[in-house]
C-alpha cells in the first residue's frame, strides 16, 4: 500500500498589509480540495509546517479551527527548509498508519506581509552561537561550503551561477513567479556579493507563500492521483562544524534520504523523468545532484551548464522557478510537482506529462534532507 | 555570574573569555568536540573536559561577509571568516586577522591560532600563514 496525493493547491504570493499566514494556509487549503475534488467535510487529517513571522502555539490547531474542522490527526512540523516535503511524508505515514483517512499537508508563511520585527533573530536561530559570535549570515555557512566545494572540484563561480540562470529561464514562463526577466552568468557574477563566494542572484527569494496537498491512500485514489511511491528521510547535523564531510567529499545526508527513498519506490536516478530540488542557493542544488546520483561527484557543475536542468532537456527541474526566481517555502516544489504530472501548470506545463519525479526539501546547513518519490498512475 | 560546570558550552566560554585556547575533550575516547554538548558523539561518553590546543591549525575554507547579519558586527564589513581544521576530524569557525589576501589562501595551509576579540567578544582567532 502506498500513499497518493490527489490534488495541490497554492495561495497568491503578492503581499499585502495584514496579510496573514493563516489566511495563505487556508487559500491554499481550499484550491488543493478543489483541485482533489475532495468536500472539506472529507478532511480528518492536517499536518502543517511553522510559521517565522506569527506566533502560533499550534499552526495546525488555528489552521484547522479556521477552517471549521476537527481532525483526528493533526500536527505542525518544523524541519526548516525541509518542511515542505517532510510533511507530505508525515500525511503519508498517518493515512497508511491508521491515523486518518484524508490529510491536508499545508504550508504557509506571511515573511513579507507580516513584516516580522525579528526576522534577523529568527533566522539567526538556525546558527550555532559559536558559528554566531562570529557574525556569519546563513549564506556564510553555505558560502563555507560552497568554497570548499570550489577548491576541491575545480568547479568554478561560473558553474554556481547557472543554476541561477537556468532556473530563471523557468520562471520566466510561470506567471506566478517573482522575478521572470531572463539573466545571464554575468549578470549573476555582476549582481553584490553577499558572502564570497555567493553573489545576490544565487540567493533564495524572501516571499509570502502557501502551499498544501491532500494525501490518502492509493486504495481510495483515482486515476489522477499521483502516487507517493517512495520517501527517505535522514538528519546528519544541525552546526556545520559537527559534520566535516561538507568539505571533504561534499556527501549530504541527503545521499541517504534519497537511497531510501530509490529503494522504496524500486527505481533509480536514470528512471527520473522531474526533478524539484531545493534551491535555497546555488551550491545546494549541485551537492545535492551529486548526492541523488544525476552525475558524478564534482560534474554538477558542467551538468547544469550542458541543460540537464532545463525544462527541454533530459531532467527538468525546478520548473517554477524555485526559491531563486519563483518564492519561498518547499511546499513550492511538492505542489509544482504535482501540477506537472497532473497536467495542471498552466503556461509553463511541460510537453509531455512526467511519469516520475524526484522532490526534495533541505533544511538547516544542509543538515535535514527529506526526497520523495512521485509516480503517475 | 558563576559558570554552571555542567554547562560545556558555558565553561568554553569562560575558558576563552580567560584567554585559555582550548575546546571541549572527551576524557572516554580523546576527542575534541566543537561546538561543545553534553554527550560525545564519538563514543557516546558524558565524561568531557576542556582540552587545551595548539596554535597549529589547516585552511578548509573561507568567505568574505560584505552584509553584517546584526549592528554589532555592521562596522567592520566586509570582514572574512574561516573554517579551520584544529585536529583531525575537529572544525572551528574563527575571524582572520591577517595581512594575507584571500587570493593567496589555498585549502590545506596551515595557519596559525590565537585568542583574540570579535565585536568585544573573547574568541579564537586566525593570525598568520605558515
Ligand atoms: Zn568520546
Amino acid at each position: 500500500m502506498k500513499a497518493a496525493i490527489l490534488g495541490a493547491g497554492e495561495s497568491n504570493r503578492t503581499p499585502r498589509p495584514g496579510r496573514t499566514a493563516i489566511d495563505m494556509a487556508v487559500e491554499s487549503s481550499l484550491a488543493a480540495l478543489a483541485d482533489a475534488g475532495v468536500e472539506l467535510g472529507e478532511v480528518d487529517g492536517v499536518v502543517t509546517g511553522y510559521s517565522l513571522a506569527e506566533r502560533h502555539l499550534d499552526f495546525s490547531a488555528s489552521l484547522s479551527e479556521a477552517l471549521g474542522l476537527r481532525p483526528y490527526w493533526s500536527q505542525t512540523i518544523s524541519r526548516s527548509g525541509a518542511t515542505g516535503a517532510s510533511i507530505v511524508v508525515d500525511a503519508a505515514l498517518a493515512v497508511l498508519g491508521g491515523a486518518c483517512t484524508t490529510a491536508l499537508a499545508v504550508w504557509a508563511d506571511n515573511r513579507v506581509s507580516g513584516e516580522p520585527e525579528d526576522m534577523a533573530g529568527a533566522l539567526a536561530a538556525s546558527l550555532n552561537p559559536f558559528e554566531l559570535a562570529n557574525g556569519p549570515l546563513i549564506t556564510t555557512q553555505y558560502a563555507l561550503i560552497a568554497q570548499a566545494y570550489l577548491n576541491r572540484t575545480g568547479a568554478t563561480e561560473e558553474d554556481l551561477a547557472s543554476v541561477a540562470v537556468q532556473f530563471r529561464k523557468h520562471a520566466a514562463l510561470n506567471e506566478s513567479a517573482k522575478y521572470r526577466a531572463l539573466i545571464t552568468i554575468d549578470d549573476v557574477l555582476g549582481s553584490p556579493m553577499v558572502s564570497s563566494p555567493l553573489h545576490r542572484l544565487e540567493c533564495a527569494l524572501v516571499t509570502d507563500y502557501g502551499g498544501a496537498v491532500v494525501v490518502t491512500r492509493s486504495d481510495r485514489a483515482g486515476a489522477d492521483a499521483v502516487d507517493v511511491l517512495g520517501f527517505g528521510e535522514a538528519l546528519s547535523h544541525s552546526s556545520i562544524l559537527r559534520n566535516p564531510e561538507l568539505f571533504t567529499t561534499g556527501r549530504t545526508a541527503a545521499a541517504d534520504s534519497s537511497r531510501l527513498a530509490y529503494q522504496m519506490a524500486g527505481i533509480g536516478p536514470a528512471d527520473l523523468q522531474m526533478a524539484q530540488i531545493y534551491d535555497c542557493f546555488t551550491p545546494t542544488v549541485l551537492l545535492l545532484m551529486e548526492d541523488f546520483g544525476l552525475c558524478e561527484r564534482g560534474e554538477a557543475g558542467a551538468a547544469v551548464r550542458s541543460g540537464l536542468l532545463d525544462r527541454d532537456g533530459p531532467l527538468p527541474s525546478n520548473t517554477h522557478g524555485g526559491l531563486l526566481s519563483c518564492g519561498s517555502g518547499g511546499i513550492l516544489h511538492v505542489t509544482e510537482a504535482v501540477r506537472q504530472m497532473r497536467g495542471t501548470a498552466g503556461a509553463h506545463q511541460l510537453d509531455s506529462r512526467p511519469d516520475t519525479a524526484l522532490v526534495h526539501g533541505n533544511g538547516g546547513i544542509l543538515g535535514a534532507q527529506t526526497t520523495l518519490i512521485l509516480g503517475r498512475r | 555570574m558563576a559558570v554552571d560546570p555542567t554547562d560545556p558550552s558555558a565553561r568554553v566560554w569562560q575558558a576563552w573569555a580567560d584567554d585559555r585556547l582550548c575546546l571541549q575533550g572527551c576524557r572516554s575516547c580523546g576527542r575534541l568536540q566543537h561546538p561543545p554538548s553534553q554527550v560525545c558523539a564519538a563514543c557516546k561518553s558524558t565524561d568531557w573536559d576542556l582540552c587545551d590546543i595548539t596554535p597549529e591549525a589547516t585552511l578548509v575554507s573561507w568567505s568574505n561577509v560584505h552584509r553584517a547579519p546584526a549592528p554589532q558586527f555592521a562596522d567592520e564589513v566586509p570582514y572574512l571568516i574561516a573554517l579551520v581544521t584544529v585536529s583531525e576530524g575537529t572544525l572551528l569557525e574563527a575571524r582572520v586577522h591577517t595581512s594575507l589576501a584571500m587570493t593567496e589562501f589555498r585549502s590545506g595551509m596551515p595557519v596559525q591560532l590565537a585568542m583574540g576579540a570579535v565585536a568585544g567578544r573573547a574568541m579564537p582567532i586566525v593570525i598568520s600563514a605558515g
